[in-house]
């Protein structure tokens, strides 16, 4: 995946609005799916994905490095945006039902059939990320979703990079327990074969990770 | 690049949770962003323009001055100065004007070519003539300190070095008869005070009329207005050679042609204007007038100073009852334009009553007139 040249870097860094636009185009689908990975509703991560690359903007010239540093920088202020949303919707108490249906925005070439089969299998996989540790589901989604390096992701949590790579591959496992049963089992357990060289799973289903995944 | 690392990434779970989490941005909300990234980076660069600001302000530092320039000057530089465009039309006495004249202070602080500043200078002086017309009827006391400060920036641009002087002469030249004729124009109650501010203002200048060149050439400047700007200027040297025995007296009499500028309101024409500058171009003709009438004015000056200031300014105006303004200005350069009554204070003040009397003739009026308010004003 390439991001954007150095040129457009060198805009942002400026406070370029045609770059920023630019890095917007690139990174803007990441960044939301990222942040509605954490905040778990639509509409609240398209608020924070403007205020994050509202941010770039007044801060971009404190950005050091190219591409890669300004990517990283826009997940980490992403990060603690959220982290902000959460603790804010958590004092108000109003984040009490999880908000996936509002996640999802619909494919019209899809037929009804498909959308329903994609629809279940999303929320199978979002409910089971939802059943993680705080820290695994922070990793994975930096990892994953935000596609971001072991170390970056080390640097935006404050942790060690061999911390974040025992917590992805924690996460990983987890979640290959939780989906368990369903289709995507298989793939996940091939995925680990084909990496860890070991299969091994536990099959204990209930596994009570969740509640604390659970705003 | 390091995001596009993926070997310790589980494929699988990569797909899963993309197709959990990532997913176009649909247009509206894509638009909706990009449209607030633009408006919050134009609201940033503007902010941005604002900060260079501070080196002004650093300078204005090294200036100490009031506040308000300094404020006006930021606003200038940020081109965002909605009071400072506000200002601009206010007028003396408004809540605005101190930003109105600051922004021009600061306009002058950075104007560095001397052309430019002259020029500038010069500007502002008609827009004090502006001001002068303006308010003339409804805040009357605000005019004498705007005539001051265009007599006194005409001198200082008289003052510029030659070739300064000469790019601006037709401009300076134009604007002193402007004040000339609209000064002529102002209310009667309002000439009688110009004379007494304009007066005052050359007293200042009078001692140090050798040091301080604005001050001569204020009074230059004043006898231009009287008659023709240029012309003025150089018959008044003459005539204050001829007329004033000492050169700081004759150097002092040019300020009075200022207060003959004013006197010549009253009256309502140019009349005085060509008066005075008829009698000091007579000493001129005749050189040997000299010691006769021009030191008859000068020394009428002192006498009339010392003896009757008072009589001179306020006590014509009595006797005028009739042509007040004329009258009190008639007196004032009677005195000065029948120089003869040179040491003798009475002679002075005779024929002062006598000028007055025969109808304060506008001539006499300004150069007589002035000398004679310098001393008094001196001796007060």
């Amino acid at each position: 995946m390439t991001l954007f040249s150095e040129a457009v870097a060198d805009g942002v860094r400026r406070g370029d609005p045609d770059a920023i636009g630019e890095v917007y185009v690139v990174l803007a689908d990441r960044l939301l799916g990222y942040l509605m990975a954490r905040v778990r509703n639509r509409a609240t991560a398209e608020d924070l994905v403007e205020q994050t690359f509202i941010e770039l903007i007044r801060r971009g010239h404190t950005i050091n490095g190219g591409a890669a540093s300004i990517k990283v920088w826009l997940f980490r202020a992403a990060y603690f945006n959220a982290l902000d949303h959460m603790r804010k919707v958590k004092r108000r108490a109003e984040d009490a039902v999880e908000d996936f249906g509002h996640i999802d925005v619909e494919d019209e070439q899809e037929g009804p059939g498909d959308i329903a089969v994609r629809n279940e299998r999303r929320q199978v996989v979002r409910a089971a990320m939802a059943h993680l540790s705080e820290d695994q589901r922070a990793v994975l989604q930096l990892r994953y979703v935000a596609e971001l390096s072991a170390p970056e992701v080390a640097d935006i949590l404050g942790k060690t990079e061999g911390a974040v790579r025992s917590l992805q591959h924690r996460g990983e496992r987890a979640l290959a327990r939780l989906l368990q049963g369903t289709e995507m089992a298989q793939d996940l357990m091939a995925g680990r074969d084909r990496r860890d060289g070991a299969g091994r799973t536990s099959f204990d289903q209930t596994e009570p990770n969740g509640p604390s995944g659970t705003s | 690049m390091a995001s596009t690392d993926r070997s310790d990434l589980n494929p699988a779970v990569a797909e899963m949770l993309d197709d959990a989490f990532v997913g176009a941005v649909d247009v509206e909300t894509a638009a909706r962003h990009l449209w607030a990234i633009h408006d919050a980076a134009r609201a940033h660069a503007a902010e941005a323009d604002r900060e260079p600001a501070p080196p002004p302000s650093l300078a204005a530092r090294r200036i100490p001055r009031a506040a308000i320039p300094v404020l006006a000057l930021v606003m200038v530089l940020s081109s965002s100065g909605v009071a400072v465009a506000a200002s601009q039309g206010s007028l003396p006495g408004d809540v605005l004007y101190p930003v109105k004249r600051g922004t021009e202070r600061a306009q002058l602080m950075f104007a560095r070519d001397p052309v430019t500043r002259a020029e500038l200078q010069l500007s502002f002086a008609r827009t004090r003539l502006d001001e002068i017309t303006r308010i003339a009827e409804t805040r009357p006391q605000h005019v004498e300190s705007l005539v001051q400060e265009i007599t006194v920036t005409l001198d200082e641009v008289d003052q510029a070095p030659p070739e300064v002087a000469v790019q601006v002469q037709p401009l300076s030249q134009s604007i002193r008869h402007e004040a000339e004729v609209q000064i002529a124009a102002l209310p009667p109650e309002i000439g009688e005070r110009l004379e007494v501010a304009t007066t005052s203002v050359p007293i200042v200048g009078t001692p140090t009329t050798t040091t301080v060149p604005t001050t001569g050439t204020t009074a230059s400047a004043t006898p231009g207005e009287a008659g023709t700007p240029t012309a003025a200027g150089s018959e008044v040297a003459t005539a204050d050679g001829t007329t004033a025995p000492t050169a700081s007296e004759g150097t002092a009499t040019p300020t009075p042609t200022a207060s003959d500028g004013a006197t010549p309101t009253p009256t309502g024409s140019d009349d005085p204007a060509e008066e005075a500058t008829a009698a000091p171009t007579d000493p001129d003709a005749t050189p040997t007038p000299t010691t006769g009438t021009p030191t008859g004015s000068a020394s009428p000056g002192t006498g009339g100073g010392t003896a009757s200031p008072g009589t001179g300014g306020q006590g014509p105006a009595s006797p005028s009852a009739t042509p007040t303004p004329t009258s009190s200005e008639g007196d004032g350069p009677v005195v000065t334009a029948r120089p003869q009554p040179v040491e003798n204070p009475d002679d002075g003040e005779s024929r002062s009553e006598g000028e007055d009397e025969g109808g304060g003739s506008p001539e006499p009026e300004p150069q007589p007139g002035e000398p004679l308010g310098r001393p008094g004003y001196l001796g007060d």
